[in-house]
């Protein structure tokens, strides 16, 4: 059965799913760390806006909710500033509202839209070009990541400090949001909302965890790799997984994250 | 030491400037003229949410002064640090930094997440490029090399004091802006930081710019004491600024004490 992890239609299922769950190390760490791990979850919601929109437009929906990550992801820094509201507020302010505006747009139109699609992607189609974007998307986030670190680790533990040396935290702050708006919106297609959001919030809260009672993992970068390093074996488990009981790949490795998850927050003190 | 006639001179001139409300020059200086301005601001103004924060200040601060701003809770010392760190844009008035101005930040807290663990030397070192010996150094002389490895988050509010200390020196600055770096210090750490203090000014030609709400804990090497209560009310050498009616006033006339750190054998020509 495993040789079908070298059919070259699952390698390329499996190539995405791996560089996607090595960016997520790193940026889940950084969305973890300044409190917007909500970030995906509300990104979910408005997605459905974005991808009704896009249908509505006679578009393909995933289109739509690329674009409406990386609307979102421009706007939401501004909003912040204009309204001086936490993001958290703001994010959960966003997410009823736009799933309330995709639901009455449906309701109205009458339209028919794969919601399981959306929400698990399709990892197990993914084409040659689907995987050429993803290449390309992940260098860009993590270009654009490892410009800003450093700052971003000085920001998180005191903005004032940040301030004060003169480093352009708003800026930066614009640039952490479009590198996680990129990431998303280029996931969503093969890997669905769920999963992008379970590989950016699971592995770095888990990492959180470990780096309390591991004093080698006392470190960001080493944080980052980690969750990294975890993401990737969560994607081979859940895939083989997938593959052996002929699962859904997409749910499977959510799933496999979240069983994670719980065995470490039952044995990690 | 200015002469009573000097003072007079200096209060009517305040006096005058406040009721006209012209916008000139800062106030004059009790140190020689002739020495370096590192920062200075010219009649600064702040209205924050409708509320006045500052009201014309001005303020100059020069190489190897040390200056100490004193002023009740909400009287606008962290706001007047941090306009003149650039973190706040005055409403009126501007704020005027020497070329290259390399400037050493103690905010008044630090609160590590304990969701990044980023180690003591890593701070340190972070966004400077100060070399490994000069940061030993002021661990040891400030004590903190025992807890060089430890994350942030466990150090206790006087120990984070000395790693932002030790954070701020590392780049060799031409000022230290401290805004209550007393606080959380125990009385035995308070008369050995100040000593450090005054010999760090010494030895680099660094300036001090502090601020305290506290008029026993002046160090005893001030050259100047601000008093501020959103306008700067009384201004000169520690000994005179305490017989003033404006500190009076300010303070309550009953608190003269005013060196509860003297030391003898450390007194700044």
């Amino acid at each position: 059965m495993l040789f079908l992890l070298f059919d070259p239609f699952l390698a390329n299922a499996l190539c995405a799913a791996v560089l996607l769950a090595c960016m997520s190390g790193p940026l889940g760490c950084i969305t973890v760390w300044k409190g917007m791990a909500r970030f995906g979850e509300t990104f979910a919601h408005v997605a459905l806006f974005g991808a009704v929109i896009a249908v509505l437009g006679g578009m393909l929906p995933s289109f739509g909710m690329a674009a409406v990550a990386l609307v979102l992801s421009l706007l939401l820094p501004l909003l912040a500033e204009r309204t001086r509201l936490p993001i958290d507020s703001l994010l959960g302010i966003l997410a009823p509202g736009s799933v309330a505006l995709a639901l009455v747009l449906t309701q109205w139109t009458g339209l028919a839209i794969d919601f399981e699609a959306l929400l698990f992607g399709e990892l197990l189609t993914t084409t040659p070009r689907d995987l050429a974007t993803i290449v390309a998307g992940i260098t860009a986030t993590g270009v654009l990541l490892a410009c800003i670190w450093r700052a971003v680790l000085l920001d998180v533990l005191s903005r004032d400090l940040a301030l004060s040396e003169g480093l352009p935290v708003r800026l930066y702050d614009l640039m952490t949001t479009a590198a996680l708006g990129l990431f998303i919106a280029l996931g969503v297609r093969v890997a669905g909302l769920l999963l992008i959001n379970a590989f950016l919030v699971v592995p770095a809260s888990c990492l959180v965890m470990l780096s309390r009672r591991s004093v080698f993992l006392r470190n960001p970068e080493r944080m980052a790799v980690g969750a990294a390093l975890l993401n990737i074996v969560c994607v081979l488990v859940g895939f083989v997984v997938a593959l052996l009981a002929d699962l859904p790949a997409g749910a499977s490795i959510c799933a496999v994250l979240f069983l994670v998850f719980c065995t470490m927050s039952l044995c990690v003190r | 030491m200015s002469s009573p006639t000097d003072k007079t001179r200096n209060k009517t001139r305040k006096e005058t400037r406040k009721k006209t409300r012209q916008r000139r020059g800062s106030i004059a200086p009790s140190v020689a003229p002739s020495s370096e301005v590192l920062l200075r601001a010219e009649d600064l103004s702040l209205v924050r949410d409708g509320r006045h924060l500052l009201e014309d200040v001005s303020i100059t601060l020069r190489r190897e002064e040390i200056v100490t701003l004193l002023g009740p809770n909400g009287g606008g010392k962290t706001t007047l640090l941090q306009s003149l760190l650039g973190l706040y844009r005055a409403s009126h008035g501007r704020v005027v930094r020497a070329k290259g101005l390399r400037i050493g930040y103690v905010p008044q807290r630090l609160n590590p997440s304990h969701l990044m663990p980023l180690s003591l030397r890593r701070f340190a070192h972070l966004g400077n490029d100060a070399s490994v010996a000069r940061v030993e150094r002021s661990f040891s002389e400030l004590g903190l090399s025992s807890l060089a490895e430890q994350p942030l988050y466990v150090l206790s509010g006087g120990e984070l004091q000395k790693a932002m200390l030790a954070r701020a020196t590392a780049k060799k600055p031409d000022c230290l802006v401290l805004d209550e770096p007393l606080s959380g210090v125990d009385d035995a750490g308070r008369q050995r930081l100040y000593g450090w203090l005054e010999r760090y000014s010494r030895e680099n030609r660094c300036a001090i710019l502090m601020a305290s709400h506290d008029l026993h804990l002046v160090m005893a090497a001030t050259d100047r004491v601000l008093c501020l209560d959103r306008r700067i009310r009384c201004e000169g050498k520690p000994q005179n600024v305490v017989q003033s009616k404006a500190f009076a006033k300010l303070f309550g006339s009953n608190r003269y004490a005013l060196y509860a750190h003297r030391h003898d054998t450390n007194e700044r020509p």
